[in-house]
């Protein structure tokens, strides 16, 4: 505890040096302009931007980062909030009574609950990866080879098939993550693979082409394929953006039971804030005094899942930062942004780089305060962001989009890709095949890979050397669980309804 | 998708079914030649046989899936379905292939990425070309200008970004 706070001092004092700062605010300014973007989830957010920060030093880059993180959280509910366009599922229930409320003439106060809840869920959170990632990281160093790779099964579990509303299709888009993750020079012992002779397949697939072109690309893509069906209109705000006496005091408990759920279901390797903020939703509808305003627009329903929304995101970083565990597409961008200068979260990099670890941490203290001072003063500028006619506005993302590849990779074989896996996205969300397994698997594969080789050589060769351990044992024992029980749930939940 | 009855034989599953087979095959193919074990433990030819092993399983299970829904699946299938306007999709696509095309023949990035914006305006519906490749043309030239000289990127240079070059140094 003590130490922590003293780590976490230290990481105040890297962060608040003056470009450090300005790194904060210009990650925090973008990621919330290009979160905005309608169609365009955090995870997008910091994929398209991640080419810029290039050029920069680890520190001022990972900073930015945490900006741009936190920007593409909130302009995301923005766009929840006014268009009824959720940038991803985790924002559905904000979408719910948020854009009922803007519709309602209660536009500013949903913005406002919504970016006060965020701040508070985004302060608590913080400190709850203050407090809990140096305790992690004890009981991370002491994880063998074959602890690191059941724990990556359970991920893979859980992000694929727990939660999603079809098991096989979720397995199904981790197993092309998979089988993307093979392209490229072997880790331990540099054979190509997959490569076919194409230099510019040896040294793997990009990440950041990777989620590019499926989100991005493919994105795009879908919403051409059905613009004619769903017309959509931005809700001015009307009246005053401020939250009155009652708002508050119906905010501030939703506030906090977000937070509640957010933390500890982020923080799990399970990944998807969807979960907490459908939890938090049903919650505070339950517990609302007036239930029939539910559905029309009631603060709570906006304030809960915002701050559970929120809370589960930072919650994410857990995992990442002590055991360099991505759980969703947007901590796989973080890890791929860590990657890019040959660093690995994890124990190791809390021991051997504190300042950078405690120093990102901090960021996100200081970025969080920034997008509450900023966000609400600037909400007109937001709107209009919002008003871009679609054609030019999906040009542009695809312009980006095709800018951040090239800048990484100058080849028409990496655009190629960027086109192909766009197509690919197209069809996947056509068809109800999720998106970020595949983008989890790509960046977990490996890694998964690399420590089941170094388990079977520590153990010279013998399987059971894989489970011999309780925690590895436990950790696959959790992950079949994970896998087998919504199966069963599920089906027996349908098989009654096939009764009544 | 909505309204899918129970067993209606569903074209699109039973194509990506086939499509992870395919993929099972490739993976195979380039693996027989990758060592399967090392002195201990095992060699870079396992994880892409674990891999295809469980693409097979999975093409199966969607093969499988086209013609009857498993129990687990609820009926309400989201987002899915619809009529789709195929021209809209295909005109990004060849717009996408044009880019990549002006590229690998040396037009640079601004000619490229005007052809994109105007095609995709194009796809969405707008039907004023000369105003898109303007607007695509002046988007394409600051974001070339902010990567280039600001974040001292490198992006592919063509005849405009030359010009534009001797411009700024002139």
């Amino acid at each position: 505890m003590v130490e922590s706070l003293a780590a976490l001092a230290q990481g105040f004092a890297v962060a608040i040096q003056p470009l450090n700062l300005l790194f904060a605010l210009v990650g925090v300014f973008l990621g919330t302009i290009v979160g905005v973007l309608p169609g365009i989830g955090p995870a997008l957010t910091v994929a398209l931007l991640l080419p810029i920060t290039y050029k920069f030093d680890p520190a001022g880059s990972l900073i930015m980062f945490a900006g741009i993180y936190y920007g593409g959280m909130y302009g995301g509910s923005t766009t929840a909030i006014l268009l009824n366009a959720p940038g991803e599922s985790a924002s559905m229930a904000t979408a719910l009574e948020g854009n009922l409320m803007a519709k309602a003439g209660r536009g500013g106060p949903a913005l406002a609950t919504s970016a006060i809840g965020s701040f508070v869920a985004g302060l608590i959170a913080t400190l709850g990866i203050a407090m809990l990632a140096p305790w992690l990281v004890e009981i991370a160093i002491k994880f063998g080879y074959e602890d690191y790779f059941a724990l990556m099964v359970l991920a893979f579990v859980t992000v694929s098939a727990t939660f999603g509303n079809d098991p096989r299709k979720g397995l199904v888009s981790l197993f092309i993550g998979l089988a993307l993750g093979l392209v490229g020079l072997d880790k331990l012992t540099a054979q190509a693979r997959l490569g076919f002779g194409v230099p510019e397949l040896l040294d793997g697939i990009e990440i950041t082409t990777l989620a590019v072109g499926l989100f991005a690309v493919g994105e795009a893509l879908y919403v051409v394929s059905r613009r004619r069906h769903e017309p959509e209109t931005v809700e001015p705000i009307k009246g005053s953006i401020w939250m009155s006496r009652s708002d508050w005091r119906r905010s501030w408990k939703p506030w906090l039971r977000g937070t509640a759920f957010g933390f500890p279901i982020g923080a799990l390797p399970a990944g998807g804030a969807e979960i907490p903020t459908f939890l938090s939703y049903s919650t505070e509808r339950r517990l609302a005094k007036d239930k029939g305003e539910f559905g029309k627009g009631a603060i709570e329903g906006v304030a809960g899942p915002e701050a559970a929304n929120n809370a589960s995101a930072a919650g994410t970083l857990v995992p990442l930062l002590t055991l360099g565990l991505p759980t969703s597409a947007t901590a796989a961008m973080m890890l791929a942004g860590f990657q890019q200068y040959n660093l690995n979260p994890g124990p190791l990099l809390f021991a051997e780089k504190p300042e950078l670890v405690w120093g990102l941490i901090a960021s996100l203290f200081i970025a969080n305060v920034m997008l509450l001072v900023l966000n609400l003063p600037l909400v007109g500028l937001w709107v209009r962001l919002l008003a871009i006619p679609r054609p030019w506005l999906y040009a542009g993302i695809l312009i980006f989009a095709v800018t951040g590849t090239v800048a990484a990779k100058p080849s028409p074989i990496e655009l190629g890709m960027l086109a192909l896996f766009g197509v690919m996205g197209f069809f996947m969300r056509r068809h109800g095949y999720p998106i970020a397994p595949v983008v989890v698997g790509l960046i977990l594969g490996p890694m998964a890979e690399v420590q089941l080789r170094r388990a079977l050589q520590a153990g010279q060769g013998d399987p059971l050397v894989l489970v011999q351990s309780p925690v590895a044992a436990t950790l696959l024992a959790l992950a079949l669980v994970a896998l087998v029980a919504p199966l069963i749930l599920k089906g027996l939940s349908r098989f009654r309804r096939a009764e009544d | 998708m909505q309204t899918r009855a129970r067993g209606r034989f569903d074209v699109a599953e039973l194509v990506i079914g086939i499509a992870l087979l395919a993929l099972a095959a490739l993976i195979l193919f380039d693996a027989r030649r990758l060592p399967a074990g090392v002195v201990y433990g095992i060699g870079p030819g396992v994880a892409p046989v674990i891999v295809a092993g469980g693409l097979i399983v999975l093409g199966l299970a969607t093969i499988a899936a086209a013609f009857w829904r498993a129990p687990w699946v609820e009926e309400d299938e989201g987002e899915a379905g619809g009529a789709v306007d195929w021209t809209a999709v295909v005109v990004i696509v060849v717009s996408l292939a044009a880019l990549i095309a002006l590229m690998m023949l040396g037009a640079g990035f601004i000619l490229g990425c005007t052809v994109l914006f105007a095609g995709t305006a194009w796809a969405f519906g707008r039907r004023s070309p000369l105003a898109d490749i303007a607007i695509g043309f002046a988007l394409a030239l600051v974001i070339h200008v902010v990567f280039t000289r600001l974040l001292t990127l490198t992006l592919p240079e063509g005849p405009i970004e030359r010009l534009l070059l001797r411009g700024l140094a002139g």
